[in-house]
């Protein structure tokens, strides 16, 4: 059984049909990108992922059970996390707490046990606060704990909300565009965390993304969007001779590092 | 002495006035909107603790029970007024919690009559003591001991329980958090229900101070507390705090020291320091100045 199934996809907006019929799969450990031009319908899918939007039809599979109906927070229970385009960390926050809001939905203790300070709750803080240690520890990110998220620097942000993300749990982690915006070293940094990602956490990964060199240099498969429909699917060597994709994509000639974020 | 006596009572004012204030700024805090009817709820919550005395209830078991009532209001109040518009402008939000206040101070108006009610002396039942010519009562230091207790525990709270972190998140982003798994209907529940226990808690140091309860109690300290609320920075809850004391203390040193004829005198200070405040720092005395990015 596939981590993640969609099936027969579709959002319109008054008539504007901005995602249209698309089924894909993701397995487990698996990392897949998803490309296409500009308003093809990527981020659109996300929010649909993500219960952010409501599918006009078509359904969406976490391991078998469908998310229909399921309000956006439940999400992260079914096993989806994601960042964002725009990153949209708690600036205001210390980078720990930000990495804490991710353990966030597994917290089972109440608000009176919270206010009265009863044992419970101060042991499943404490683990909270070791394992978020960790997990900054493991993206190297262990010495700017204590400092306001909105204080790091560009490429650590973007880390920082892979971090939070991780917290939850994610079987699957959804990144929206994550090296939008860095530069050569940057995204040869972020390469490596997606890839400890996947190792260490055993999570798969959708990324939409628009750097060719990160797409092809990590993607195990490529999903093609255009229009809000599935142009071409398979491994990156297939899609990138695929005479179609070089068509929508590129133009009819193009160079495939030449596209911005 | 008497500048002791009349500090004293400004703590004790302002205690109150930070406890209402407190729930001002945790909600505007979370929720950006500034809930006028809070000050009613308060009222409200002096009926309710009435109610139960009244019945023969122990004043603290009254007080536990008006705090039980006042917290399920407060957040029935969210949950059918506020929660509609939370996606709508700010102003439209605004104008509802006006509505409401209204709406409170009328209901109360229906079921109790316009007329004032009065209080047992609690403050009779409790140890006092002299200093000079001047009685104190102890109500006073267990007021002002409990307001900063509260104070503390909440800042607490607030910045490291999960509960909090989350009231943080909503605060920062909603839809962000709620995508990280933060149920953002249960967290704004959570802020209504602490400030609404708190009201409670102020209505009942405050009428245990000046017994009297009618539906119009909670306007001028709803209106006070919410300019103390600004005065220490919204949003930020020791700011809450130290804008309550100050407002306490300024109105009743201004009661005491300036002629009787004059005493109504003492509002228009307070409100003068508002004016003052606004034009110097209008992001409040711990509030951060909010650069603008172009």
């Amino acid at each position: 059984m596939a981590l993640l199934e969609v099936k027969n996809l579709s959002i319109f907006f008054q008539g504007l049909k901005a995602v249209h019929d698309v089924s894909f799969e993701i397995a487990e450990g698996e990392i897949v990108g998803m490309i296409g031009p500009n308003g093809a319908g990527k981020t659109t899918i996300f929010n649909l992922l993500t219960n952010v939007y409501e599918p006009t039809e078509g359904e969406i599979f976490v391991e078998g059970k469908s998310t229909l109906g399921q309000p956006a927070y439940k999400m992260v229970d079914m096993g989806l996390a994601r960042t964002f385009q725009n990153i949209r960390l708690f600036k205001d926050m210390s980078v720990i707490d930000n990495v804490k809001v991710g353990f966030h939905h597994k917290g089972r203790y109440s608000i009176a046990e919270a206010v009265f300070r009863l044992p419970p709750y101060w042991r499943e803080e404490q683990l909270y606060e070791e394992r978020a240690e960790e997990i900054l520890d493991i993206f190297g990110m262990g010495d700017m704990a204590n400092l306001p998220a909105r204080n790091l620097p560009y490429g650590a942000q973007r880390k920082l909300e892979i971090c939070r993300a991780i917290a939850s749990g994610p079987k699957l982690l959804l990144l929206d565009e994550p090296a939008c915006g860095m530069n050569a070293s940057e995204t040869q940094e972020l390469m490596d965390t997606i890839r400890l990602v996947k190792d260490r956490f055993h999570t798969s990964v959708l990324l939409i993304e628009h750097d060719m060199n990160l797409v092809m240099g990590i993607c195990e498969r490529l999903i093609v969007l255009n229009y809000g429909q599935v142009l071409a699917q398979g491994d990156p060597e297939e899609v990138r001779n695929n005479p179609e994709v070089i068509r929508a994509y590129l133009g009819s000639e193009g160079d495939p590092n030449a596209l911005g974020c | 002495m008497y500048f002791v006596v009349q500090l004293l009572n400004g703590l004790q004012l302002g205690a109150i006035y930070a406890l209402i204030a407190l729930g001002y700024t945790m909600v505007y805090g979370v929720i950006k909107l500034i809930n006028f009817a809070h000050g009613d709820l308060m009222m409200m919550a002096a009926y309710f603790a009435l109610i139960a005395m009244a019945k023969g209830a122990h004043p603290l078991l009254a007080l536990a029970i008006s705090i039980i009532m006042t917290t399920v209001l407060g957040v029935l109040i969210e949950r059918i007024a506020y929660k509609p518009l939370r996606k709508s402008s700010r102003l439209s939000a605004l104008i509802t919690a006006i509505g409401v206040s209204l709406l409170l101070q009328n209901v109360a108006m229906l079921i109790w009559g316009s007329g004032a009610k009065t209080y047992p002396n609690l403050q009779a039942s409790l140890p006092s003591f002299n200093i000079g010519h001047n009685t104190i009562s102890s109500l006073s230091i267990i007021t002002v001991v409990l307001a900063v207790l509260v104070m503390i525990g909440l800042y607490f709270f607030v910045e490291k329980s999960k509960v909090g972190t989350a009231m943080r998140a909503v605060s920062e982003d909603m839809e962000a958090a709620e995508l990280m798994g933060i149920n953002v209907n249960h967290t704004i529940s959570a802020t209504f229900a602490i400030g609404s226990a708190l009201a409670a808690l102020a209505a009942f140091l405050l009428c245990a101070a000046y017994p009297q309860v009618t539906p119009y109690i909670g306007a001028m300290p709803g209106i006070k507390a919410f300019i103390a609320a600004v005065i220490g920075g919204i949003g930020i809850v020791p700011g809450a705090m130290v804008g309550g004391f100050i407002l306490g203390i300024i109105e009743a040193l201004t009661k005491g020291f300036i002629p009787s004829q004059y005493s109504a005198l003492s509002d228009a200070v307070v409100f003068a320091i508002l004016i003052v405040v606004l034009l110097i720092k209008p992001s409040g005395i711990f509030g951060k100045v909010q650069g603008e990015k172009v």
